[in-house]
């Protein structure tokens, strides 16, 4: 039995975790840095990820490229609710792994987008070079190599949204199904 | 026919950033275009008001990230003019090459992301090979790639070396600027998708507040690096071509780096005659501006940027006021896109390179 | 421009330092010094809140020609003209005025939350400006 499980966890990690497909989701700087890797010099297509996809409905890997602010936090969460199983989030940037630079003294950045989706790899620096971008990627495609189907509910507790009620402004108020609706 | 409302972006591979449009559609032709901003606000001025000059310093470069060097200028040069510091000429040589190297960085990525956004992907890597190129010079300069935090108030970090790398640049991109006009300028495609498109005439383009770039290719000779003092003895001209439309932002763009590069070499002979780096550096911890109020402004990449301080004498500003050049040009698309067709929509909108975190501060 | 003549017509105008300080008539000004001297371009409009519940509004106008900068202040309420249908830029200063000074400004139909997001407490810029938000608990 278990020689059967890892022989078709073997063949489906490795399928996933060489066709990332990342969405084009650049917010603000460290957007540039993500085009850059895409570009000449650094080039995403040896690992993989050279399909940015414009719908989070084709994409599997968001790279969160710069800050979060209160307005845009909606389209967030809405945007990995809509991307299929199995997906996983990079947070790239200081901004989104914690603030960063706008944490003490802003009143409209978030604090890290963890507060509102899982995030598989966190990526600091203010902006990362694209070299670490690269190096974040190899980092979840190891992490995916480890995955086993028999831990498939885990799995999905895991990368299953932690909005909850303590979530104010963003669940009641400014409700992601609003931001749609013109 | 029945009207249509399309939610274009936040979250859209051609905007820019975070840029929301929301267009009202006959069929294929807009019939108004309200653009929503906002979603990368940071409330930059509120933070100016809190910290000290040389804390807010390093955010600065955050506010335009394609070109935070010339944001980072006018932060010091509003300090040191209000102080009335002067600065060596080496320190000024110095500041010009960076600010015009980050100007053709700016442009090059301008260049790559505006034809993609019409379709075509290779000038994209073309552009982006040689932006790399000053990329990297910038990194090896002052340790960072875009976030470069290399001014500070009455010079600079610390000398400038490498110049043997920008001659090279200087070398290289001459011949890669005429490769790209050999792929785009006579591009029978290019040509179809902007000429005649986004037609931006004289008087809206005043009354609009466009600045720049854009305003230049409308005809107006009018460029704020002819009366700035770090260009004082450096021969330029400014790049006015009269056509309007998004095919001629297209050109003036590309002319403007061919006229950055004369503009550096002249700066490196500067450079080469003045040996010593005489900085007049303050003290950051005991900095604070006399009562009054300052403005100073500066030529940038998206535009006239300038800066507003009103100061009661403490360490922290009383009231900080960024103006941009991009947050005009976004109000313009209420014009330019009404009575446009939507798959016209991105090519103008692309044209008059709009950046967010400028637009939303 | 011609200080002389322009205060012969609006005489409660002073000169303040570089500013052109006026007490009303905001539009009617506005109007006047673009069509009689040719200040072309509104480059922008800045707020600012002298914490005793006024605010005063700097214009600074721009004229192509010669180059050269005006600056008009006016203090206000929270109530203002809007001087859109004289410069279209004005539209976007006055709908960011709006939302960060909460500043009203009759006569321009855009007025809505700009930067935050509909249903945010309070207006950031003003030095009264206190981030207390319950709902925005989970953010700290």
């Amino acid at each position: 039995m278990n020689i059967i499980v890892t022989s078709i966890d073997y063949i489906l990690n490795w399928s996933r975790a060489n066709s990332l497909w990342p969405l084009t989701f650049a917010t603000s700087c460290c957007g540039i840095e993500m085009m850059q890797t895409v570009a000449s010099n650094n080039d995403i297509a040896r690992f993989g990820s050279e399909v940015f996809r414009g719908s989070p409905r084709q994409a599997d890997l968001l790279i969160c490229a710069g800050t979060i602010t209160h307005k845009m936090a909606p389209a967030l969460l809405r945007l990995y609710e809509q991307m299929p199983e199995p997906k996983y989030v990079i947070a790239m940037g200081a901004c989104t792994c914690g603030g960063g630079m706008f944490a003490q003294t802003s009143y409209s950045v978030i604090k890290g987008i963890d507060k509102i989706i899982p995030v598989d790899i966190y990526l600091p620096m203010c902006p990362p070079k694209p070299e670490s971008l690269l190096d974040a990627i190899r980092k979840l495609q190891s992490n995916i190599k480890k995955e086993s189907i028999l831990e498939r509910k885990s799995f999905t507790n895991k990368h299953s949204s932690p909005l909850s009620e303590s979530c104010g402004l963003l669940t009641d108020e400014f409700n992601v199904t609003k931001l749609g609706v013109l | 026919m029945n009207k249509l409302k399309l939610n274009l972006g936040p979250q859209h591979p051609s905007t820019h950033g975070v840029l929301r449009l929301i267009l009202e559609l006959e069929g294929e032709k807009i019939l108004s275009c309200e653009p929503d901003i906002g979603y990368l606000h940071r409330g930059m001025e509120k933070m100016a008001e809190k910290l000290s000059y040389i804390q807010y310093l390093p955010l600065v470069d955050r506010i335009d990230y394609l070109a935070g060097f010339f944001y980072s200028e006018l932060l010091c040069r509003t300090v040191e003019k209000a102080l009335n510091i002067e600065l060596s000429k080496r320190v000024k040589a110095i500041r010009l090459i960076l600010l015009e190297l980050n100007r053709m960085a700016s442009h090059l990525l301008w260049i790559g992301a505006f034809l993609m956004d019409l379709g075509a992907v290779s000038p994209f890597f073309y552009a982006f090979r040689e932006r790399e190129l000053i990329l990297q010079y910038f990194e090896k300069v002052s340790g960072q790639r875009m976030m470069n935090n290399y001014f500070v108030f009455g010079g600079v970090r610390r000398d400038i070396e490498f110049l043997e790398d920008i001659e090279e640049i200087l070398k290289i991109l001459p011949e890669k600027v005429n490769d790209y006009e050999k792929l785009i300028t006579e591009n029978p495609i290019f040509i179809q998708r902007t000429k005649n498109k986004g037609i931006l005439d004289k008087n809206t383009a005043f009354n609009f507040g466009i600045t720049g770039v854009n305003l230049r290719a409308s005809g107006v000779e009018l460029d704020f690096r002819s009366g700035d003092y770090l260009y004082e003895g450096i021969e330029f001209k400014p790049v006015v071509l009269d056509g309007c439309d998004s095919y001629t932002r297209y050109r003036a763009r590309v002319q403007e780096i061919r006229e950055s590069i004369k503009i550096i070499s002249q700066a490196l002979e500067i450079l080469k005659s003045e040996k010593d780096l005489n900085q007049n550096l303050l003290n950051p911890f005991t900095l604070s501006l006399p009562e009054g109020e300052y403005i100073q402004e500066i030529e940038a990449p998206r535009g006239l940027a300038s800066v507003y301080i009103k100061s009661t004498g403490e360490k922290t500003p009383y009231r900080f006021k960024w103006r941009t050049g991009s947050y005009y040009s976004v109000n313009l698309l209420r014009k330019l896109l009404k009575g446009a067709y939507l798959n016209d929509a991105i090519a103008i909108s692309g044209s008059l390179d709009i950046i967010l975190p400028e637009v939303d501060k | 421009m011609n200080w002389a003549e322009f205060q012969n017509i609006f005489s409660d105008c002073r000169l303040y330092g570089d500013k052109i300080v006026i007490n009303s008539n905001l539009l009617k000004t506005v109007d006047f010094i673009k069509t009689n001297y040719h200040f072309d371009m509104l480059k922008e409009i800045i707020a600012t809140d002298n914490g005793d519940g006024s605010f005063e509004l700097i214009y600074r106008l721009f004229s192509p020609d010669d180059e050269e900068d005006l600056l008009l202040s006016i203090n206000v309420k929270d109530e203002t003209e809007s001087v859109s249908s004289v410069f279209e830029s004005a539209v976007a200063d006055e709908k960011e005025i709006y939302d960060l000074f909460g500043i009203k400004f009759i006569g321009n139909t855009e007025l809505k939350r700009l930067y935050m997001p509909e249903g945010w407490v309070g207006h950031p810029l003003r030095k009264d400006y206190q981030e207390n938000d319950e709902r925005l608990k989970w953010n700290e």
